[in-house]
């Protein structure tokens, strides 16, 4: 189990994740992610040239997330509160195996109007993730340690939403296994 | 209306939680901090019932419906602030009654010792 975080998180209080991708700073215990903020498809497209390793894409418009999920070097989209993604974006993430980031922190910074629209939104973005099976995680995206919360807490919050919590393991216990265990290859394919 | 028989009552169900916090929170305003949660997401005519039965030291225990704990459940986890500061609300379990959920949740870790292994 995998939780994606904004912030070098040490583990001082155990929030029931096996692990941590940490998108910005340097982090010697956890898994470094690399953020890339793009604009443009041209901008995209030049920032993804110069990345390497867990890379995570964000963007306001949903073009420009549409081509970032075709590409290989995307592993996943990730989530904040202005972030656009349209149907397409979810069919091809299925096929191009590219994770979608569900975040809490989306939750807790949105208030009022902000929230009811959040709240339409994540149902109906949970009913196209069935539709299509998409790969799907279900993180903190905590920007510091006071938006981290305990990983049956997150799952419950989003299951009221409509997420299916067992499908968010699933894709979350499988980017656990490409990180740290050393036999599996692929889905199916591993080590004996 | 008088005391309903116990076929009728409705189940209850005790949840021990913990707040974080870099200073000591007053109960009191978490109660406020749970209720306006509560308000916020369900609205006065969805908001569940319930009644914080104790908290001390951060950690602390709150009754409500049974058909109503996973609203209350959520309702916690999205508190950010208790009285101008920031907190981390975990909840440690769920328990049917106040005598199993002091046992099972707050006594334990109020009792703890490095040397149980806890």
């Amino acid at each position: 189990m995998i939780d994606f975080v904004r912030f070098d998180y040490g583990g001082e209080f155990d929030f029931g994740f096996k692990g941590y991708v940490v998108f910005g700073d340097k982090t010697e215990k956890n898994v470094q992610g690399c953020i890339v903020r793009a604009d443009t498809i041209k901008d995209l497209r030049a920032k993804l040239r110069n990345v390497s390793g867990f890379v995570g894409v964000m963007s306001e418009r949903a073009e420009v997330n549409r081509y970032a999920v075709m590409r290989k070097k995307v592993d996943a989209i990730l989530d904040f509160p202005e972030r656009k993604l349209d149907y397409n974006i979810f069919k091809l993430a299925r096929e191009k195996d590219v994770l979608i980031e569900l975040s809490l922190s989306n939750l807790l910074s949105a208030e009022g109007r902000k929230m009811i629209k959040l709240a339409h939104e994540l149902r109906t973005t949970f009913r196209v993730i069935r539709k299509f099976d998409s790969p799907f995680i279900l993180t903190s995206g905590a920007g510091s340690i006071h938006g981290m919360r305990p990983r049956n807490q997150i799952y419950k919050l989003f299951s009221f939403f409509g997420a299916d919590v067992r499908r968010a393991e699933h894709w979350s216990e499988r980017l656990y296994r490409r990180f740290f265990d050393e036999k599996y290859i692929m889905d199916g394919v591993e080590l004996v | 209306m008088k005391l309903l028989p116990p076929s009728l009552r409705k189940r209850k169900r005790y949840i021990a939680f913990e707040i974080i916090s870099a200073r000591p929170v007053e109960p009191e305003k978490v109660r406020e901090a749970l209720s306006t949660s509560l308000l916020k997401l369900y609205g006065e005519f969805g908001s569940p019932e319930f009644r914080l039965i104790e908290f001390r030291d951060g950690k602390g225990m709150l009754m409500c419906f049974h058909d109503e704990l996973e609203k209350v459940k959520i309702a916690l986890t999205l508190i950010k602030k208790i009285n101008n500061q920031d907190v981390i609300p975990v909840i440690l379990g769920v328990a049917g009654t106040i005598k199993s959920c002091r046992r099972k949740y707050l006594e334990v870790l109020r009792n703890a010792n490095s040397t149980d292994g806890i």
